[in-house]
């Protein structure tokens, strides 16, 4: 192989280091306006700087805002409220008999018939903390947490499935197309930081039945869509440079990429290409932040005991570890999804299951927050998209025994930390467990007061679409002032 | 048409319609250029204030209206109100309410309240004042009055113009004090054009062929060239599927597969053919009903089936069935009317004059019909049956002549031999040959036994195991049972007298007499020793026997030394104690023929016993009626009832009959295959179990009213333990089913507990009920008076009556059809069976596709407005009509789909042609001429240039709605070829391009960024359409966290690299890389996607497998090319990015090379890994990979400019 000499060594190193040069210094075209004020300053600039402007420039909500960030521990599959939360002694007194038609008329149910046999509470239940919040057996980790614990008894929902019900819990419509939680969230707020996403997802169950749609940005712009951390090689998809590649020759090639994008930007005068130089000097930078994030070896012992987690297993203890890691490195919406408490059957065994899956690492992550002084304002939600019936589900063709159905009419969830009060319980279901008798909270309700934690109005943080401005809480949604400290 | 041509078309259709265009909103600036005086337009100044801050309250929505006033129609907002007071007086600033209201400083007063968190600037008030001052004129909105082409413009730039619509963008662009920019250069138009018109970039060669084409109609040529490729119709069809919100799934929770890809393929074929617009939406909408409807046709109205399946346990399907008709609503409003017609789902629009009544009106168009499964069946299908037809003729014909021969096995057993073990052990030889083995036995042994056979051929080995009192509990076997495990047994073989190796049989089959359960024989001879032949039973104390039979039969003259070994690995002693081996061979005696001929009928008598014993005549029962609930059940000539339309989780099909015989015994129940079905029935199962299935919980039936007892129920066929009698038991949860049984006949016999006397009338209800639709298809009754028959039958019951003939009465035609009807079941005949299968299968080895079908008029159904758009809310049942503020339904239109869809294309409709035109613009210049590409409507933007818009609309509607005349004249024009390069100055004077003073330049969806790579690399295969296909992704993305699970087999061969819109799409879990570009889910109709830009983007491109096998596949095909770094750097370049690299580009670039090859050589990074494995020089390769990734990675590559 014969290689050129057509062009000096010296020449080429000029003509580079001219093309750095103009490519540092002729910002003058779109560059003042793209969302990376440090790229100029490329290795130099500090790490997790946000945004300086553009789609995720940090933004000021309407009002001050008690939370600032999001950990949404959504219990895919829906748990029992009668089981965990919610202690309805009445039901072991009617165990085995059906209920009346007065409580059970005009129900839909998905698998059972209304007048299917009633079920007990399967653990015994005892008050903890000095709120004297009401758990079950199998949540002792919770337990000891209890006074740092929003409780809501009187949750309700439109849906009776799965992935609808999931969709509306997160879009606040029950099928897919309309952006979630998060999506609004970071829309509303912009991004605290450029090196990480800002809308991060997990999951460490089964698989989620609402599927993608749970985490879309929906008719929003992608750049607001949850990114989905997997378990299985690289967290984030194509973190890694490919085999062969090392780092220097990743550099190499951003620099010429670079240098030409910018010969271009000079010649076109396109602002998008200025946004596109950007974005690679942020692809780069993710290419370390990322694996920073994932790697645990920095974490103490006596940290990974308190989640119970193993570093190298992607399980719900780690996720809720990396949940912490990434709020202190400034992602604003986590979203870690557990499925799996879809209890048709042996719901006893179904839910000492889950808790031992998720009990203690739940906790951890309310206690960790609480002594790195974040859960001020970080907000924990954790919950289901509905309840389970307080009547049993039993079927002998499908092989199902001592289970529960999907409940919508009444369920518990519980929140933490940014701005809720502590130690407090809200809202009453009637002795079954089955009607709401006091301060109903709808999805919708629940959508208004996390965004009202966040500061925002929800009426008011709109996105213009196909007409008109569309909301997270559709044209419904009242805040429960209750709820906040 | 040339641009003469062009002139006086313009000016003949524009001559009578001048005045017209003075109503239409024009930006301010042109307005004044044009000479209009200052009073305020209502559509393009007052209009938008009053829909964005009053109409909310005081416009079309009656239910939302305040005050009982409205301002969006002028007889109404000019009459006195109960107070008498008057919103807008006419002229009269000082006494309209609608001013004092606007200018109070009352909190109470003033309007808009402050609880609505609007308010009105000062100069949008001066405008309203201006506006009444000057008579308060309303005039239709712009998008609601039927476009009209207006005379060209003159303008200065004439000699710039090329197309008329240079004309119309020059005297925007004019009025604005903008020059045109230069036109592009020749290498940017090519590849602009490629990408626009093919979605493909034009290779090197291509492009130097364009450049070096001095012609006048050079670029004419290449326009035409480029029409005409089938890579258009591929390009063009993405963004219509995008509408049409297409995928290769179902969505939510389960997401399982559907075929839908013949849909898509029509797609591209019509574009491709360019199949007229306005025939394009009739046949997707109304294809089934045109009365020229074709396979094609039907199969286009697949684009409202590509709505979304709730497979979910536990779903209301009326509900999801529901949510399909709005999502069909809403599309149909985004796709062809451009209006946000989902607004109106719930309550009457709040800015557009659209009611809720209107929204379910339209429903009804598409409420009427049924969604099934449509075979697409090939042109030749006539012909390839008649061929298939004639095929299994022959089979048939050949039946008697294949009818396996069993002849009896002769066995010899060797009376001299050796037996060894691995253990040591002795055995003793019994003088009827066995061998019996009665010491210590080892936990597990081997024996190998040895000996000649006399035999010229043998074809069999026979293992006998006695049982032995020396055998604890008398058994064949030495554990402590008396049982035995023969892991393995091998057999070899070598000609007498040979010293050769054995050489080693292959053995083919096993049976046993008997064998354990768990234990089968054929474990002895399937190369797992972990499974075994071993005989525990009731009584250990028999003979057990296995045969094994070999693949061939052996030929060895003269005779045969073999080797067969018994493995026992099990341990505990499960050793054999006494048996005897012998070689088999066929009997040769007889003929073949007298003997197959014997057995034949041997065959056919047991038959004909074993099959009339559970034969009794059946009479065919007439339906007097059969009703349900939802599904609609038609009485069809055979008497058999087909169910079609909705279904619900629990429907009960009640049949009576009243033309009875006398003393019934039982029912015959038929459920029957039919094409109809999914998976060809007999059942209706089409989400969440198994299609093609039913679940019958409960079958009861009355007599005169008397409810009737079954004391027993027996099935030809059933799942598992779902069996008939579950259909008697009472219980609702138990189930007769079929799965497994898809696609065949089956029958289930009720027998009642005692024979019913004279009856006049019969009902017979039948119960479905699981937590999914569970109805039988198709199906017959049939009633007996006869003894109760021992089985069901899957014979055809023609069959079944022949064979309750005694023998003896039997005609010889009687006899004959049974005889052919034995030959098609006998087990003797098995391997012919298959054969006919196969051929059958082969016949519907056709794909399906997602279709609409017309209801039949007496099963309308009844479309219901739905209180605030809730599925369970139902209230007035209303009929198919259109809208009201659009061109009404002329008096002779079908109220039917058909109707519908040739109002939507109406020359009269003032919105599908403008829609259209304005998407293609947006498609070509990134941007619509009105913005809102999917909002024509009040709150939509007004466009840009609504005379550009007009003149296009009615060209389009002109020129017979031909999307590739549009395309080419678009692309023709100056405006089109104009270069994208923006000054500062020209970026801060028009920064969103509206005035259209230079070229388009955006970045590529999501496909084409993957297409135009793969084709730089001469990856891309040019394969048009078939099923979709699963290019490189990390297999995670279809599986992890996904409830639906799709295993991600990448394709292989050319399929790895067909075009992005092939790429299997599943929704709840799209295609990576697709999704980082804004590609869409499917969910939803899409009518412009996002254009982002992230850096998740830069990460696949920088480090996906697709991208880098296209660099690698760049790289290795210029390291393999001649020249200097230079020359090979600049065509690597070109093939990225078309055009010629600059010199300093160059310089740049061989540096780029020259620093990476040096690291290359050193070793510094191992070239083989980056390079991958195609063959030459690896440091070479991996260099020109590196810098190939590069150019695939810059703004250019991705960008069409």
């Amino acid at each position: 192989m014969r290689y050129s000499t057509d062009i000096p060594h010296a020449a080429l190193t000029n003509a580079r280091a001219a093309a750095r040069r103009r490519f540092l210094g002729q910002c003058g075209v779109g560059l003042g306006t793209i969302a990376l004020g440090s790229l100029l300053g490329v290795g130099s600039a500090p790490a997790g700087e946000p945004a300086a402007s553009g789609p995720l420039a940090p933004k000021q909500p309407h009002f001050p805002a008690k939370a600032k960030r999001v950990i949404h521990l959504f219990m895919a599959g829906a748990p029992s409220h009668l089981d965990l939360f919610d202690y309805k002694p009445e039901l072991t007194k009617l165990e085995g008999k059906p209920l009346p038609p007065s409580v059970i008329a005009g129900q839909r149910y998905a698998f059972i018939r209304p007048d299917a046999a009633v079920l007990g509470p399967r653990f015994p239940f005892a008050k903890y903390g000095k709120s004297g919040l009401e758990l079950s057996s199998i949540t002792p980790h919770l337990a000891t947490i209890a006074d740092d614990i929003c409780m809501i008894k009187s949750m309700h929902t439109d849906q009776f499935n799965h992935a609808p019900a999931q969709i509306f819990m997160n879009t606040g419509f029950s099928q897919p197309g309309r952006p979630s939680l998060g999506s609004w969230v970071v829309y509303g707020l912009g991004a605290e930081t450029t090196s990480l996403p800002a809308y991060v997802v997990m999951s460490t169950g089964a698989g989620i039945s609402g599927g993608s749609a749970n985490w879309s940005s929906g008719f929003m712009p992608t750049i607001y869509s949850g990114c989905r951390f997997r378990n299985q090689g690289d967290a984030i998809l194509d973190t890694s440079s490919p085999a062969g590649i090392d780092a220097k020759l990743q550099r190499d090639s951003l620099d010429l990429v670079g240098a030409l994008n910018q010969r271009r930007l000079a010649s076109d005068g396109d602002p998008e290409i200025a946004t596109r130089i950007a974005s690679y000097e942020l692809a780069f930078r993710l290419q370390t932040s990322a694996p920073e994030l994932m790697d645990l070896s920095s974490e103490s012992k006596e940290t990974l005991d308190l989640y119970g987690c193993s570093p190298d297993k992607a399980t719900f203890s780690r996720a809720c570890l990396l949940a912490r890691r990434m709020i202190e490195r400034g992602v604003r919406f986590v979203n870690i999804y557990h499925e799996g408490w879809d209890a048709h059957s042996d719901v006893t065994g179904n839910h000492k299951d889950n808790c031992q899956k998720t009990d203690q690492a739940t906790a951890a992550l309310v206690t960790d927050l609480k002594r790195r002084g974040l859960l001020d304002d970080t907000l924990v939600i954790w919950g289901g998209e509905f309840g389970r019936t307080p009547m049993v589900e039993s079927n002998a063709a499908l092989g199902r025994s001592l289970g529960r159905d999907h409940h919508p009419t009444a369920f518990s969830m519980w929140m933490a930390g940014g701005g809720v009060k502590r130690g407090f319980s809200y809202g009453k279901t009637d002795e079954l467990g089955f009607h709401i008798d006091e301060n109903p909270v709808h999805v919708h309700d629940l959508q208004a007061t996390i965004l009202h934690l966040l500061g925002f109005d929800h009426e008011r943080l709109t996105y213009h679409q196909a007409g008109r401005d569309y909301r997270l809480t559709d044209v419904y949604g009242k805040v429960v002032k209750e709820l906040i400290a | 048409m040339r641009w003469s041509e062009w002139r006086q078309h313009s000016v003949r259709t524009g001559a009578i319609v001048g005045v017209l265009v003075l109503l239409v909103a024009v930006p301010a600036a042109v307005r004044a250029a044009e000479g209009h005086t200052d009073a305020p337009d209502y559509n393009a100044d007052v209009r938008p204030i009053l829909s964005s801050t009053c109409f909310k309250c005081h416009g079309p929505d009656d239910k939302a209206r305040k005050g009982k006033l409205r301002l969006d129609v002028r007889d109404l907002a000019t009459k006195p109100a109960k107070s008498g007071d008057i919103a807008i007086v006419p002229g009269n600033v000082a006494h309209s309410e609608l001013i004092k209201r606007i200018t109070s400083t009352d909190e109470d007063e003033v309007m808009p309240p402050p609880a609505s968190q609007k308010t009105l600037s000062p100069p949008q008030k001066d405008i309203l004042k201006r506006w009444i001052a000057a008579g308060a004129e309303y005039r239709p909105h712009w998008a609601f009055v039927p476009p009209v082409q207006a005379p060209l413009p003159v303008v200065a730039h004439a000699a710039w113009a090329r197309t008329p619509i240079d004309h119309f963008v020059a005297a925007h662009f004019e009025a604005e004090g903008l020059e045109p920019s230069p036109p592009a250069d020749r290498y940017t138009l090519i590849r602009r054009v490629s990408l626009d018109l093919i979605g493909l970039p034009p290779t090197p060669a291509e492009a130097d062929d364009f450049v070096a084409d001095t012609a006048p109609d050079a670029y004419e040529k290449l326009v035409d060239r480029l029409l005409a490729m089938p890579q258009y119709g591929e390009r063009w069809a993405r963004r219509w599927l995008d509408l049409a919100r297409y995928s290769d799934t179902n969505g939510y929770e389960k997401d399982r597969p559907r075929s839908m890809w013949p849909y898509r393929d029509w797609v591209i074929g019509a574009l491709n053919a360019d199949l007229p617009f306005d025939r394009f939406t009739i046949d997707q909408i109304a294809g089934d009903l045109v009365p020229d409807a074709t396979p094609q046709t039907i199969i286009a109205t697949g684009f409202h089936r590509n709505t979304m399946l709730n497979e979910e346990g536990g779903i209301d399907p009326l509900e999801y069935r529901f949510y399909s008709l709005v999502d069909r609503v809403a599309t149909t409003g985004k796709t062809w009317l451009g209006l946000t017609l989902q607004c109106t789902q719930c309550h009457t629009h709040k800015y557009d004059p659209i009611t809720q009544r209107e929204f379910y009106q339209l429903m009804a168009f598409y409420d009427n019909a049924d969604e099934p499964t449509y075979l697409v069946k090939p042109a030749d299908y006539g012909q390839r049956e008649k061929e298939v037809e004639a095929k299994i003729k022959a089979i048939v014909a050949e039946l008697p002549n294949r009818y396996t021969v069993s002849k009896p096995i002769e066995w010899t057993s060797p009376q001299s031999g050796t037996l060894i073990t691995t253990s040591g052990e002795t055995a003793e030889h019994l003088s009827d040959a066995s061998w019996k083995l009665a010491g210590h036995s080892a936990a597990k042994d081997t024996y190998v036994v040895e000996f000649d056979v006399p035999l010229d051929d043998s074809d069999s080995l026979r293992l006998e195991a006695f049982p032995d009192q020396a055998n604890p509990k008398g058994g064949p076997g030495r554990s402590t049972g008396g049982n035995f495990v023969i892991n393995e047994l091998h057999v070899a073989v070598v000609p007498a007298g040979s010293h050769e190796k054995p050489q080693a049989v292959r053995l083919a089959h096993a049976e046993a007499d008997y064998s354990q359960d768990g234990w089968d024989v054929k474990g002895a001879i399937d190369g797992d020793p972990k499974t075994g032949w071993a005989v525990q039973g009731q009584s250990m104390d028999a003979l057990r026997t296995a045969t094994f039979t070999f693949a061939q039969p052996l030929h060895h003259p003269g005779g045969a030394h073999f080797v067969i070994s018994l493995e026992q690995q099990f341990g505990d002693q499960h050793t054999l104690g006494h048996f005897r081996l012998s070689l088999g061979r066929r009997s040769h005696a007889g003929s073949d023929e007298a003997l197959r001929s014997q057995q034949r009928e041997q065959g056919f008598q047991s038959w004909l016993e074993r099959e009339a014993a559970k034969s009794v005549h059946w009479t065919v029962l007439q339906p007097a009626t059969a009703i349900s609930v939802a599904p609609v059940l038609t009485v069809l000539d055979d008497h058999s009832v087909l169910a079609s339309g909705d279904q619900t989780k629990s429907d009960t099909y009640t049949l009576t009959f009243t033309s009875l015989l006398e003393h019934i015994t039982a029912l015959r129940l038929e459920v029957i295959p039919d094409e109809h079905l999914p998976n060809r029935g007999p059942g209706r199962v089409y989400y969440e179990g198994a299609p093609g299935d039913f679940g019958l919980s409960e079958l009861t039936a009355q007599a005169d009213g008397t409810p009737l007892h079954f004391s027993k129920a027996l099935e030809s066929y059933a799942n598992g333990g779902n069996h008939a009698a579950n259909a008697i038991d009472g219980k609702t949860d138990t189930i007769w089913s079929i799965d497994g049984g898809q696609g065949r006949y089956h029958t289930a016999v009720f027998a009642l507990d005692q024979p019913l006397g004279t009856v006049r009338t019969l009902s017979v209800a039948m119960l479905f009920e699981r937590y999914f639709s569970a109805g039988l298809g198709r199906f017959r009754f049939s009633a007996t008076s006869d003894a109760v028959p021992i089985g069901a039958s899957e014979l055809p019951p023609e069959i079944v009556d022949l064979l309750t003939i005694p023998a003896g009465q039997r005609t010889e035609e009687q006899r004959k059809r049974l005889y052919q009807e034995y030959l098609l079941v006998a087990p003797e005949l098995a391997a012919a069976h298959a054969e006919i299968d196969a051929l059958r299968a082969s016949l519907r080895a056709f794909p399906t596709t997602l279709v609409m079908n017309e209801r039949p008029a007496e099963h309308r159904r009844i479309t219901h407005i739905h209180n605030r758009g809730e599925y369970l809310q139902p209230t007035d049942a209303v009929t198919a009509d259109v809208l009201s503020v659009l061109n009404p339904l002329p008096a002779t239109a079908r109220h039917d789909r058909l109707g519908f869809a040739q109002w939507l294309v109406d020359r009269a409709n003032p919105l599908t042609a403008r829609v259209t035109v304005n998407r293609q613009w947006a498609a070509l210049f990134g941007r619509g001429l009105v913005r809102t590409v999917d909002d024509f409507g009040y709150q939509g933007d007004a466009p840009s240039n609504q005379a550009l818009l007009d003149w296009l609309a009615v060209e389009f509607i002109n020129r017979g709605w031909s999307l590739k005349t549009l395309h080419r004249e678009i692309v023709l024009s100056a405006t089109y070829q104009q270069s994208s390069r923006a000054s500062p100055e020209a970026l801060a004077k028009d920064p969103g391009n509206l005035l259209l003073a230079r070229g388009p330049r955006f970045r590529l969806e999501a496909e084409l960024i993957r297409d135009s790579m793969l084709k730089d690399a001469g990856l891309l295969s040019t394969k048009l359409g078939g099923p979709s296909v699963y290019p490189p992704q990390p297999a995670n993305v279809t599986t992890e966290g996904a409830y639906g699970k799709l295993d991600w087999h990448v394709s292989q061969g050319e399929d790895r690299y067909r075009r992005g819109l092939y790429t299997f799409s599943k929704r709840t879990a799209p295609y990576a890389m697709f999704s980082t570009f804004d590609g869409p889910s499917g969910e939803a109709c899409i009518a412009l996607r996002e254009i982002s830009n992230s850096p998740l983007q830069a990460l696949t491109l920088l480090n996906d497998t697709v991208i880098l096998e296209a660099a690698q596949a760049l790289g290795s095909s210029i390291a393999a090319a001649p020249g200097s770094d230079e020359e090979r750097a600049q065509a690597l370049f070109r093939r990225c990015v078309t055009r010629p690299a600059q010199a300093a580009e160059l310089v740049q670039l061989v540096h780029f090379v020259v620093e990476e090859r040096a690291r290359f050589q050193k070793h510094e990074l191992d070239p083989a890994i980056l390079a991958g494995s195609a063959s030459g020089d690896a440091v070479e390769r991996a260099t020109w990979t590196a810098l190939a990734r590069v150019l695939l990675n810059i703004d250019e590559a991705i960008t069409k400019g």
